[in-house]
C-alpha cells in the first residue's frame, strides 16, 4: 500500500537522531513560551528561524512546527492553574479549568487537558494525512490562472473571516503584498521600493516584519499593562500528585463526546483560512454548552468545558497544515511564517511540495505524532517547573525578548539595516494595534505576493493580455465567485436594512 | 461631535489614501508595461488603486469601540532607543556594550522597578548566551568588545 510505504518513509525521517532531538527541543521551547504570557509561538518561531539556517530543512521544519503545537499545551497549563492564558487560544480553557483548580481538582483538569489535546491533535493529523496529498494531487493540474485564483481566495477568506473590519483587513493584506514587492524585480531587474538601500534589494526579511509587527508592538503594549498593576498571580498549586489526575470511570465516559466534537470543529476551522485555534476553541465551548444537559455547570468547573476547547484548539493547529502543505497557502500568521521558513530553506511550497519532497512531508507528519507523545509525557511531570517559569518577572523577560528580536533580525543577513527595519515595523505595528488594525493579514500578503505576481504575469503572457483568461476554466471561475461572495458578505446587513427601509416607505 | 479616537482614525485613513496614491505614482514611474507583458510597475499600480479605494471606504466606515488604555509613548520611545542603540553599537563597539545598552534601556521602559543586581545579572546572562549561541555556534561576525573601544579607554592607540 502506498500509504504504508509513505509512512515508513516518514518514520525513517522522523526517527532519525537529529529529527528526534530537534522535535524534542521544539516542543519543549513551545511548551515553555506557551506558558509565558507575553510571548506567543509566533514571535518564538521568528526568533528561532535564523537559528535553524544551519540545519537540514526537514529537521528545521520539524522543530519550528513543534514550537507551534507545543505552545498550545503550555498555554493551557497556565490557563488552568493561574487563570492566565499564556496563549490567546487557551483563554477559553480558563473558563472551566480555573474553577476546577479552585475546587481542588487541578490534577484532573490537567489530565483532561493533556488527553484532549493529544486526541485532538492525533485525529487531526490523520486528516492531514488523508486530505493534504489528495488536495495537492488535484491542485497539481492547476495552471497559472487557477493558482492565482486560489491564492486570491486564500487572502480574501483570511480577511473576511477574521473578526473586525473587513476593509481594514483588506488594506493590511494589500500592504503585505506591497511589502512582498520590495526588492529587485526578477523579470526586469529594476529595484522596487528599495529607497536606495542596498540591503533592501533582496527584499524585506520576513523575520523583520514578523518580529516588528508582533513582537515589538506586543511588548510595548504589555509594558503599559504591567504599569497598571497586572503582575502575575501567585500560583496556588505547584505540585500535582499523579493519582489526583486520574478521572473516575463515569467522568472518563463523559469526556469522549466533547473531545470528538471539539476535534471535529477544530479540524474544520483550522483547515479554513482566516480563523485559527482561538476561534475554534470558542466555538467548541459554545457548542458543548448548547448540547450539554447541564449547561448551568459551565463556568463552574465542567469537565466538558476543558475537554472540548482543548481538543478543538489542538486539532485546528494541526489541520492548519492542510492548506499550507497541500497548496502553499497559509491560513494564519504562524503558517505564513512556517511557509517563509520553507522558502528560506530553499523549498518551494505549493501543490508539488508533497510529491517533490515526500520524505519531508511524511517526516513532518510522523514528527507531529512523536511530538504529541513527547508533550503528553513531558507535560505531566514538568508542571511544577512550568509554574515557576511563568512567574519570571516581566522586568527580566522583556529585555531578553527584545535582545533576541534584535540579534535574530541581524542574523538573517548579518546586516544592521535589518535591525532598523524591524524597529520601523515595530513602530508601525504599535500604531496599527492602537488603531484597531489587525496586522496578521500583512504576513499572508507578504508571503503570497511574489507568487501571485508571477502567476498573474504568466497568465497574461499566455492569454496575450486578455483578462478574461481568468474566466476560461471552471475551477478559476468558481474560486473567483467565492471571492466575490466573501467580499459582498459584510454588505449583507446594511443592504437588508436598506431594503426594509425602502419597503416601509 | 468628533471624539479624539475618531480623529486619529480619520487621519490614518488619509495616510492610507496617500500611501495608495504614492503607489499609483511609483507604479507609473516604474513602467506598467503592456497587458500581455506587464512591467514592474503593474502590480504596484493595481495595489495603489485598491488601497486608495479601501482608504476612502475606511473614511466612511463606522468605527468600532476602542481600547481605553492610553498610548504608551514612554515605553515606545525607550524601546525604540534600546533597539536603535543595539543596532548602532553592535558592530562599532561590540556585542557586550550593545547588549548592556539594550537591557538598561528596556528596563527603563518598564515601570516596574528593577534592582541593580538583577539588571547586572540579566546583562551578564544575555552577554554569555549571546556570545555562545550567536558568535561561537552561529558565527555571527561580532566582537565581544571591539578592540577600538578598549584602546580608546586605555588611551593607547
Amino acid at each position: 500500500m502506498e500509504l504504508l510505504s509513505n509512512l515508513a518513509l516518514g518514520m525513517e525521517t522522523a526517527f532519525s537522531y537529529d529529527a528526534l532531538l530537534y522535535c524534542f527541543i521544539g516542543v519543549s521551547i513551545g511548551t515553555f513560551v506557551g506558558a509565558l504570557p507575553g510571548i506567543g509561538p509566533m514571535v518564538t518561531i521568528s526568533v528561532a528561524l535564523p537559528l535553524t539556517f544551519g540545519l537540514d530543512p526537514t529537521v528545521a521544519l520539524i522543530m519550528l512546527a513543534g514550537i507551534f503545537y507545543g505552545a498550545q499545551y503550555g498555554g493551557s497549563i497556565t490557563s488552568i492553574l493561574l487563570n492566565l492564558p499564556g496563549t490567546a487560544s487557551t483563554a477559553v480553557t480558563a473558563l472551566d479549568g480555573y474553577p476546577m483548580t479552585k475546587n481542588g481538582r487541578a490534577g484532573l483538569a490537567l489530565f483532561i487537558n493533556a488527553v484532549a489535546s493529544f486526541c485532538g491533535s492525533s485525529l487531526a493529523v490523520l486528516l492531514v494525512m488523508g486530505f493534504a496529498p489528495t488536495i495537492a494531487d488535484f491542485a497539481l493540474g492547476f495552471n497559472s490562472t487557477e493558482y492565482f485564483s486560489v491564492m486570491l481566495l486564500g487572502l480574501i477568506a483570511a480577511c473576511t473571516m477574521s473578526n473586525g473590519s473587513t476593509l481594514k483587513a483588506l488594506v493590511m493584506v494589500a500592504f503585505g503584498l506591497v511589502l512582498g514587492i520590495v526588492g529587485l524585480d526578477l523579470n526586469s531587474g529594476v529595484p522596487r521600493f528599495t529607497f536606495g538601500f542596498l540591503g533592501l534589494t533582496e527584499g524585506v526579511s520576513l523575520i523583520s516584519i514578523a518580529m516588528g509587527l508582533f513582537g515589538i508592538a506586543e511588548i510595548v503594549t504589555k509594558l503599559a499593562e504591567s504599569k497598571n498593576g497586572g503582575s502575575a498571580a501567585e500560583p496556588k498549586v505547584t505540585h500535582v500528585p499523579f493519582r489526583d489526575m486520574l478521572p473516575k470511570r463515569d467522568e472518563l465516559r463523559r469526556l469522549w463526546g466533547p473531545i470528538l466534537r471539539g476535534t471535529g470543529i477544530g479540524s474544520v476551522i483550522g483547515a479554513l483560512p482566516g480563523s485559527g485555534p482561538t476561534v475554534a476553541a470558542f466555538m467548541a465551548y459554545a457548542m458543548e454548552k448548547k448540547v450539554s444537559r447541564t449547561p448551568e455547570k459551565f463556568g463552574t468547573g465542567a469537565l466538558e468545558g476543558v475537554a472540548a476547547p482543548e481538543a478543538a484548539n489542538n486539532a485546528s493547529v494541526q489541520a492548519a497544515f492542510i492548506p499550507t502543505l497541500s497548496l502553499g497557502i497559509p491560513g494564519d500568521v504562524v503558517m505564513a511564517i512556517l511557509l517563509g521558513a520553507m522558502i528560506m530553506h530553499g523549498i518551494i511550497p505549493g501543490p508539488q511540495f508533497i510529491s517533490a519532497q515526500p520524505a519531508m512531508f511524511w517526516g513532518l507528519i510522523v514528527s507531529f505524532w512523536i511530538g504529541n507523545v513527547m508533550l503528553l509525557i513531558l507535560n505531566l511531570p514538568l508542571i511544577g517547573l512550568l509554574v515557576k517559569i511563568i512567574t519570571v518577572p516581566a522586568r527580566i523577560l522583556y529585555p531578553v525578548v527584545i535582545f533576541f528580536i534584535c540579534i535574530g533580525s541581524y542574523s538573517v543577513a548579518n546586516n544592521v539595516l535589518d535591525v532598523f527595519v524591524t524597529l520601523v515595523f515595530g513602530l508601525v505595528g504599535y500604531l496599527l494595534l492602537r488603531l484597531n488594525y489587525n496586522a496578521a493579514p500583512v504576513l499572508l500578503g507578504f508571503i503570497l505576493g511574489p507568487m501571485m505576481e508571477e502567476n498573474l504575469r504568466r497568465s497574461l503572457v499566455i492569454s496575450r493580455g486578455d483578462l478574461t483568461v481568468f474566466l476560461d476554466r471552471p475551477v478559476s471561475v468558481g474560486l473567483l465567485l467565492v471571492c466575490l461572495l466573501l467580499l459582498l458578505m459584510p454588505l449583507r446587513k446594511p443592504l437588508m436594512r436598506y431594503i426594509r427601509m425602502a419597503g416601509q416607505r | 461631535m468628533i471624539r479624539k479616537n475618531d480623529l486619529s482614525e480619520v487621519l490614518f485613513a488619509f495616510v492610507i489614501i496617500a500611501f495608495g496614491l504614492f503607489l499609483v505614482y511609483s507604479g507609473i514611474d516604474l513602467s506598467i508595461g503592456k497587458m500581455s507583458r506587464i512591467g514592474p510597475g503593474f502590480l504596484p499600480l493595481c495595489l495603489g488603486v485598491i488601497i486608495t479605494v479601501l482608504g476612502i471606504g475606511i473614511l466612511f466606515e463606522r468605527q468600532e469601540k476602542h481600547l481605553d488604555i492610553p498610548p504608551n509613548i514612554r515605553g515606545l520611545a525607550l524601546i525604540t532607543l534600546a533597539i536603535g542603540a543595539f543596532a548602532a553599537l553592535v558592530e562599532t563597539t561590540g556585542l557586550f556594550p550593545a547588549t548592556a545598552a539594550l537591557v538598561i534601556l528596556t528596563a527603563l521602559a518598564n515601570h516596574e522597578r528593577i534592582r541593580p543586581l538583577t539588571l547586572l545579572g540579566t546583562i551578564i546572562g544575555l552577554c554569555v548566551v549571546g556570545y555562545l549561541l550567536f558568535v561561537a555556534a552561529l558565527q555571527l561576525p561580532f566582537k565581544p568588545i571591539s578592540p577600538d573601544l578598549i584602546s580608546w579607554f586605555t588611551g593607547t592607540n
